[in-house]
């Protein structure tokens, strides 16, 4: 089980600190930040050995983010400023959702309910977990059944394999100019009607890490070279691709039920060939 | 309101004002300076001076309030546990509110405050609060018998915590179970022994049905929990692995890897006939692809697992290539595990997209994972025999990059190629040989001079490519040293005539001039080994090589059936079992699969089949770096040398005059201490090994005589320390010669060959008087039984304690380590029988100090053991039994006291006068083990120890 759990700074600076068990002292912080945040080289693995226990690693991982994900939810990003003015609230939220090094219930929908309002009763937090078996029935008739609960949730997520019309032809044109310079030309292209539109495009053009600069010629949108991300982002405010579903055709034309679909395709890498000899 | 203004509070006096603030009347000023308080805590400060102001706000209606006391209340109770009583009251008292959030914040701040004081007080709330009306409450005392235990283990027991906490799993909410079974399990690690989770079909049944109901973290408890669980056969395994199964489709990582554990170990027991088992086989595809789109930390643990997966199960992800394909921007730790699992993934359906993906890696900037793809290449080249040659020339194209450590990788992925697919790439030696200049690595150089070596027929100017590497001989590493010298007497075999004087020159450098023992014996055996003769030199050194395994890196089976228990945690993160990392032993149990039920008996291939290598086919380990010689000569260990040298005298030696100058003062070195030409390896099958092998086949001649105490075998050597090789054996004395009884078990994946055996100096000499002969090489999951003739002739060195052996035992894999201690009674000879006169004078010789009196317990007389008829035998008195007079008789069989020198007197107390056998003169060998170390030693007369330079004179008598 988890033994402690610390949040730092950017410079290895504790700022909070809970500890559940005795074999995890601040030397435990000490040697994250050592071996971690103040690494020498690249670090070459998530997990850094301080532990006597074979925790379930992947239940901390989970759980780590997790709670980004609450905190996210409660005051935005983190940030060591955000940190540090919800120093309290972050105290109140680990003591209700890891207790002892063992995760509570930790839905955020749940959790609001109380964690901000004192004295409420008590059914809020014992309520069963709102999904039951979602997708039990999709693997044979590609439907799911659930009760919703109050606030933001998650069906389900799925992939898929089979039949994948991509929203984009990336079709990249790379040319070597000279000896010190790289000419690259990206055209994006959409495969389906102008009736659907696509929202926040975002395209992302790796860069030799010893780029030293980058002249953008860009026709739509906006594109800017991070050097921190050895990358041209490209940003298009809107493409077409955007879902809009049918009417739903309800009977009972009093009651307004409402969906909204929103697809998100994800990420996909489209790969060049460099010209041979290069 | 935002709280980072506590942290800039920095001045004098600080908490002089925050003892005012806390004392004072208004809530808000209160509260304030609570959090105040609490954010001087997070960054250090000591701030406990604080204690009973702040203790003294804890009495408030205010939840939030309270919940900032408590939170301080939890990190300053152990430097002020007297203070800490203070606090009791209030929390008793909370215990008892209505509000059922401020029972359970009690109960569980209580259950934080790790002072032995407050524990005793804590025991009546938590009584009440696990038989609370509400479940949240219940669900927080269960954890907090936990947090109990491990402060006051004991305490908990006594008051009968652990039985309700066993209730609770069959609490109505499921919320409350999966924190029962979360306490209930971490308590049973640190008692291993106990049952206390005794699960049983009924209480499997309510896990499952909480498992469907809890909270994502409930369904990894109790998951965890299942697989701990052994069904009683398939049915009962495969109905769990039915409930299990929708646990795949849930959207937390842990959850799905913790699944994926119970249903991998249930699949153990069901039979893969089953229609079910196939099935199975394809859900478990698609939920382990999906942990890849998870965060990068959670894929690395994703796929840390996964390669355990595919190495136990290959054919559940054999489809599944192109999910484990890098993206440019996945982190470097990720990127490296999924280049390890692409090769074992790889076959001939794949082949072509997986060349294609590893030459575009080879082109990345991480030096690492470049260097991996590369090796990736050579590995595919290897496994998948139609694409060697595509493999061969992207390597080629790779080298031609000239980027230095793509050009090394290349070299050394192409010398196993070379290994794999022998006289076929040989074109490519001359572009190699292009790059020699700039190879700067160890493994590389040794590699390069490999390849040379082994083709120097071909290559026109090999001595001079070798002699290149000659000059700087001993700045190289050993590695390459070692090579170099192989290759240069490979080189003369093939070329005697131009090459004599570079081998002379390195049979030199590699024998006077070097002070590594390794390559001196190696040095001397090829120069003892090409001057007595040349042919078998040639047979020796050019000897064909066994063939390289397709797969590299594999987990050895027991091992990975431990992994396969672990799976999620940091153990199958690590790749090792709990044991090597845990401290203290705590929590570690060793897991294992569970068998196969009778029921479910297939005819099929043995489980541990690796990933396409059906068994039983010949495989080989590629020797893994820095053991690149492996296949050579590897001659660390030969065959004892203790046993009579073989027929090849230092005359015929001399004869040879090719190498005479050198071998008279070879022969005068003192190091050198073994008889000569006697380190051939006995795998090696030169003509003389056959000759040596009848010679002292003994152990199929020893009749079997009845009567010598036999132990059971016992195992030496586990599996686990010895990749796949078990060791047991005892140690037997039948007729005059000694034998240790081994049986060697193979529970590698890989055939075992080239066994050999060596003792270390030990108290009585004891050394094998032959090699070990394992006829066959032995397969997987074959066990042999062999008798290891031994001798007492070797060398002597007192050990601690004095019967303790250390066994060195080789095979092609490695060499492995262990210690045993032999029973004394095998040194004891036979024919002990002694004259009464000499026996008695003989006794008296002996020092009284030197003598040592021991009762054998528990010895029962046995009837039917007839009286050997103590014909002028033993002496009726002996003087030194003084205090007890008894009757003495050689029976040994009916022998109350045993007499033995006593413990802590010198080994060199005097030299037998006369160091025959029999004829003994009571020494007294430091620590001399008790008869525990055997005894009864069976109905033979008194037994005189064997090795003249210990006799020892024992008496048996009766009451």
């Amino acid at each position: 089980m988890t033994g402690g759990l610390f949040i730092y700074n950017h410079k290895g600076e504790v700022l909070i600190s809970q500890v559940y068990r005795d074999d995890i002292g601040r030397n435990a912080a000490v040697a994250f930040r050592v071996n971690v945040i103040h690494a020498r080289q690249q670090v070459r693995s998530p997990v850094t050995n301080i532990a006597r226990t074979t925790v379930n690693a992947a239940m901390v991982f989970e759980f780590l983010c997790k709670m980004c994900d609450i905190m996210a939810a409660y005051f935005g990003k983190i940030s060591e400023e955000n940190v540090k003015n919800n120093l309290v609230l972050i105290y109140q939220l680990l003591d209700e959702i890891l207790d002892f090094g063992y995760p509570e219930n930790s839905e955020t929908g749940t959790l609001k309910t109380f964690i901000t309002q004192q004295g409420i009763k008590s059914q809020h937090q014992t309520k069963k977990s709102s999904l039951r078996s979602p997708a039990s029935k999709f693997d044979s008739e590609r439907s799911i059944s659930f009760i919703p609960p109050d606030g933001e949730f998650e069906v389900m997520r799925y992939g898929t394999t089979k039949d994948i019309t991509l929203p984009f032809r990336v079709i990249p044109l790379v040319r070597e100019v000279g000896r010190t310079k790289l000419e690259v030309k990206v055209v994006i292209k959409s495969n389906f009607k102008p009736s659907l539109l696509a929202q926040k495009i975002e395209v992302r053009i790796p860069t030799p890490l010893n780029t030293s600069g980058v002249q953008v010629i860009c026709m739509k949108g906006k594109a800017k070279y991070e050097a921190s991300e050895n990358a041209i982002m490209w940003k298009i405010k809107v493409l077409y691709l955007k879902v809009f579903e049918p009417k739903l055709d309800y009977s009972d034309h009093d009651v307004i039920k409402w969906v909204r679909y929103i697809g998100r395709s994800g990420i996909y890498e489209t790969r060049c060939q460099l010209p041979s000899g290069s | 309101m935002t709280d980072s203004k506590y942290f800039t509070t920095t001045k004098k006096g600080e908490i002089f004002e925050l003892k005012a603030e806390l004392n004072s009347d208004k809530k808000e000023k209160k509260k304030e300076a609570v959090k105040k308080v609490i954010a001087s805590m997070t960054v250090g400060k000591d701030v406990s001076a604080l204690f009973p102001d702040v203790v003294n706000c804890m009495q408030t209606d205010n939840l939030e309030l309270k919940k900032l006391v408590y939170l301080y209340l939890m990190n300053y109770a152990k430097s002020q546990p007297d203070m800490a009583i203070m606090a009791v009251n209030t929390f008793v008292k909370d215990c008892e509110d209505p509000n059922p959030l401020i029972r359970a914040l009690a109960v569980r701040t209580m259950g934080c405050i790790r002072v032995d004081k407050i524990t005793e007080y804590l025991c009546e709330p938590l009584r009440k609060c696990l038989k609370d009306e509400d479940p949240y409450v219940r669900k927080t005392a269960a954890v907090c018998v936990a947090k109990l235990h491990d402060i006051n283990a004991q305490l908990v027991e006594d008051q009968g915590f652990l039985d309700t906490l066993k209730d609770l799993i069959s609490d109505s909410n499921p919320m409350v179970v999966a924190n029962a079974v979360a306490a209930l399990s971490e308590i049973a690690e640190s008692h291993p022994s106990s049952n206390l989770l005794d699960l049983n079909p009924q209480s499997i049944n309510k896990l499952l049905t909480a498992l469907n109901e809890c909270t994502e973290w409930g369904q990894i408890f109790i998951l965890d929990c299942l697989a701990n669980y052994t069904p009683k056969d398939d049915r009962e395994a495969q109905s769990i692995c039915e409930r299990v199964t929708p646990r795949l489709s849930h959207a937390n990582s842990a959850v799905v890897l913790s699944a994926v554990k119970v249903l991998m170990k249930f699949m153990e027991m069901l039979s893969k006939d089953l229609d079910y088992y196939g099935t199975l086989l394809k859900k478990l595809a698609p939920p382990l692809v999906t942990l890849l789109s998870a965060e990068p930390e959670l894929q690395y643990v994703a796929l840390r697992n996964i390669n355990l997966i595919v190495q136990k199960r290959p054919e559940i992800l054999k489809h599944e290539m192109k999910v484990f394909f890098v993206k440019y921007n996945d982190p470097i730790y990720v990127k490296l595990e999924k280049l390890d699992i692409m090769i074992r993934l790889a076959s001939q359906a794949n082949i072509a997209q997986v060349l294609a993906e590893l030459k575009e890696y080879a082109t990345e900037v991480d030096v690492d994972f470049v260097r991996k793809a590369v090796r990736a290449i050579g590995r595919c080249a290897i496994k998948v025999e139609q694409s060697a040659e595509r493999c061969v020339s992207t390597l080629l194209d790779l080298i031609q990059t000239k980027v230095n450590y793509v050009v090394q990788e290349a070299i050394v992925v192409i010398k196993d190629i070379f290994r794999k697919y022998p006289n076929k790439y040989e074109s490519v030696i001359a572009t190699l040989c292009e790059n020699l200049d700039s190879l700067d690595e160890p493994e590389a150089r040794a590699a390069m001079i490999w390849i040379v070596g082994e083709y120097a027929e071909r290559i026109d100017n090999a001595d001079e490519l070798l002699e290149s590497f000659l000059e700087g001989f001993h700045d190289e590493s050993t590695q390459v040293q070692l090579q170099l010298l192989t290759a240069i007497v490979k080189l003369f075999l093939k070329k005697p005539t131009e090459t004599q004087e570079l081998v002379q020159q390195v049979l030199s450098l590699a024998t006077q001039d070097s002070d590594n023992p390794d390559l001196r014996d190696r040095g001397y055996i090829y120069w003892r080994l090409l001057s007595t003769d040349p042919v078998a030199a040639k047979e020796v050194v050019l000897a064909e090589k066994p063939l390289i395994s397709e797969e590299t890196d594999l987990i050895e089976p027991t091992l990975l059936d431990e992994l396969i228990c672990y799976i999620g945690t940091l153990a199958s993160v690590y790749h090792k079992p709990p044991s090597a990392f845990v401290e203290g032993g705590r929590g570690v149990v060793h897991k294992s699969l569970p068998p196969r039920t009778a029921s479910s008996e297939s005819t099929e291939s043995p489980e541990t089949a690796p990933a396409g290598a059906p068994p039983g086919e010949q495989l080989d380990v590629i020797p893994t770096q820095g053991d690149l010689l492996g296949d050579l000569l590897n001659l660390d260990l030969g065959p004892p040398v203790s046993g009579p040298p073989l027929a090849t005298s230092s005359v015929q030696m001399g004869a040879v005059d090719l190498l005479g100058s050198g071998l008279d003062s070879l022969i005068g070195t003192p190091n050198f201490v073994s008889p000569p030409a006697t380190a051939v390896p006995a795998n090696l099958g030169a003509p003389m090994g056959s000759g040596l092998s009848d010679l002292f086949d003994l152990a199929s001649g020893v009749g079997t005589l009845s009567g010598s105490y036999v132990a059971p075998k016992a195992v030496w050597l586990p599996a686990m320390k010895a990749k796949g090789l078990e060791i047991s054996g005892t140690f037997t004395r039948q007729v005059g010669s000694i034998s240790m009884d081994l049986q060697l078990t193979n529970k590698a994946l890989q055939v075992m060959t080239d066994f050999a055996i060596q003792f270390n100096r030990n108290s009585f000499g004891l050394a094998p008087a032959a090699p070990l002969q394992v006829h066959a090489p032995l397969s997987p999951n074959q066990t042999v039984e062999i008798s290891l003739p031994l001798n007492t002739v070797g060398s002597v060195m007192k050990m601690e304690p004095l019967n303790n052996l250390q066994v060195a035992v080789k095979n092609n894999i490695d060499v492995f380590y262990f210690s045993t201690l032999y029973p004394l009674h095998i040194l004891f000879v036979e024919d002990g029988k002694m004259d009464r006169q000499m026996f008695l004078a003989t006794w008296k010789d002996i020092p009284n100090e030197n003598e040592a009196q021991f009762q054998i317990r528990d010895c029962p007389l046995n009837a039917a053991v007839p009286e050997v008829p103590s014909t002028g035998g033993v002496p009726a008195r002996v003087p030194g039994l003084r205090d007890h007079p008894q009757e003495l008789r050689p029976h040994p069989a009916s022998a109350p006291a045993f007499h033995q020198p006593r413990r802590g007197a010198p080994w060199e107390v005097a030299a037998p006068p006369s160091p025959g056998r029999g004829r003994a003169r009571l020494l007294a060998p430091t620590g001399f083990p008790g008869p525990d170390s055997r005894a009864c030693p069976g109905p033979r007369d008194t037994p005189v120890l064997e090795n003249p330079l210990f006799p020892l004179l024992l008496m048996f008598s009766v009451r």
